[in-house]
């Protein structure tokens, strides 16, 4: 499988935050997720393969080639949808696409004017009339109709109402049936990502805790209830996370061959979703005593 | 490049409407003033202020700077823009002067100064917005307020009053040919180094 970027031993400090040596790849034709909280270092990442901040150390290909370098080339190719908005306001939406049309050497005016029916979007409205959702419809509008060969998104579904995250969601669904393209979706709304995205890196304080397809990760680990008596310095062990309570635990594991061995069938095994997987061990990480900072290799 | 100026001419044509009809409204002297030319430069700079401001407000630099371009076109883009507007101005301000018979007989000399205030005040501008951004704009604005409305008067009357301390003469009695060779090559040195300095800066950006 082809990767599309490349991003390796990426370093980036900030005061106050530092993006810590991040390396992970995009393979063509998949959706691939980016999680982690409000200042996780997401946009960060984002920008960086934007060119819009420079890397302190370490290298980012995209297209196989040098994103510094060939920075025009290569965002010839990017379809980029931001969480702010970076329109401007006094625009109406048909001038604001004349403008952004004009940088694209492959701009599809038919697929632009699909996306504005399909999305409902006046074409005389000024951006400054235009809701959130309306916005981010316009963004993704103008991100698609350029034929670009990678999309990058940068929380498109945050503060949106459940109606146009399902429309936005199932619009990548179909954009990737083309399999040439390839998706970067950030967010920390992580029930969007399970049912769009083929591979989900997790990125906390500025590092990746794991890069993996979707499917992988959630075979990979497991929520385990039981009774706090069966807690002990070994029991925590194996957990990511663990969260007590007076009446019992809950932990994530990522290591469910050992849990079974240690628990047998005195506790309850389930299936995590993304959002058990971030917030174990995120929030409860401290709790486990253990190999809190063990990542997964990538 | 066009189209980053493309992108400048929709972003900003309101503004620029506006400060088209000033100097329109200058030229005709619907509004008296003792220099309409003088003026015209003026609301160039103010225009350049202007979408400046605006550009920071609506993220500008984030949404240019995701689209296909170099970072230098961006620049280039900014001068050149800049520049346009100034030579329009001039150019429909004396337009307007040489229909309305109110041509003065140093129009020549007007022209080559007010050119010259704009090239220069490019030079100086651009490299200190790349370097420090909105609030250099927002406090260059402020004090440029200040010195047009306040002490650049102040400092003209004094300075007529003395009989410009001779300096007036002395640059006077230098041959025309000299003098304008002497200002063009000064300016031409200014704004290529501002130029590259710009361009250095922007690259260095993060947004």
């Amino acid at each position: 499988m082809e990767d599309v970027v490349v991003l390796d031993q990426v370093s980036k400090s900030y005061k106050g935050f530092k993006l810590d040596r991040v390396s992970f790849s995009l393979k063509k034709g998949f959706i691939h997720g980016l999680i982690g909280r409000n200042g996780a270092g997401k946009t960060t990442t984002i920008k960086l393969m934007m060119d819009l901040i420079r890397p302190d150390e370490g290298s980012i290909r995209i297209f196989g080639l040098d994103n510094r370098r060939h920075g025009k080339e290569i965002r010839q190719r990017i379809g980029f949808v931001y969480a702010d908005n970076h329109f401007y306001d006094d625009l109406t939406v048909e001038n604001m696409k004349r403008v952004v049309a004009r940088f694209y050497t492959d701009w599809d005016e038919e697929a632009f004017r699909r996306y504005l029916t399909l999305f409902d979007l006046p074409a005389n409205k000024k951006i400054k009339h235009l809701s959130k959702g309306m916005r981010m419809k316009f963004s993704i509008a103008l991100a698609l109709s350029h034929h670009a060969d990678l999309i990058i998104m940068d929380e498109p579904t945050s503060g949106l109402d459940p109606v146009v995250r399902r429309e936005i969601l199932e619009l990548l669904s179909e954009v990737i049936q083309d399999e040439n393209k390839t998706v970067l979706f950030s967010t920390h709304i992580t029930s969007d990502l399970e049912q769009v995205a083929d591979t989900v890196t997790f990125i906390h304080d500025g590092k990746i805790r794991f890069s993996l397809p979707k499917d992988e990760l959630l075979e990979r680990y497991t929520l385990v209830k039981g009774g706090t008596d069966l807690l002990d310095p070994d029991t925590r062990e194996p957990f990511v996370g663990l969260r007590e309570t007076p009446v019992g635990f809950e932990g994530l594991s990522d290591d469910p061959k050992r849990v079974y061995a240690l628990f047998g069938e005195r506790v309850i095994y389930e299936k995590p979703t993304l959002e058990d997987i971030m917030v174990y061990t995120i929030k409860f990480g401290e709790n486990r005593g253990g190999n809190q900072s063990a990542e997964h290799p990538l | 490049m066009r189209s980053i100026l493309y992108k400048d001419f929709v972003a900003e044509r309101t503004v620029l409407l506006i400060y088209t009809a000033g100097v329109i409204l200058f030229a005709l002297q619907v509004v008296p003033i003792f220099d309409p030319l003088a003026l015209a430069s003026c609301l160039a700079i103010f225009f350049t202020f202007t979408t400046a401001s605006h550009e920071e407000m609506n993220n500008g630099h984030i949404l240019i700077n995701s689209l296909p371009v170099n970072r230098k076109d961006v620049v280039t883009a900014k001068y050149a823009f800049h520049l346009a507007v100034g030579a329009g101005f001039i150019g429909l301000d004396v337009l307007l002067e040489t229909v309305t018979g109110a041509w003065s007989p140093d129009l020549g000399w007007q022209i080559a100064i007010a050119v010259i205030g704009i090239v220069w005040f490019a030079s100086v501008f651009f490299p200190l917005y790349f370097w420090l951004g909105h609030r250099f704009v927002q406090i260059a604005m402020i004090i440029l307020f200040i010195m047009m409305v306040g002490v650049v008067p102040i400092v003209f009357n004094l300075a007529a009053k003395h009989d410009y301390w001779g300096i007036l003469d002395a640059v006077q009695t230098l041959p025309n040919s000299l003098l304008l060779g002497l200002g063009a090559a000064v300016t031409a040195i200014v704004f290529v180094v501002s130029g590259f300095l710009s361009v250095r800066l922007y690259e260095r950006k993060e947004f």
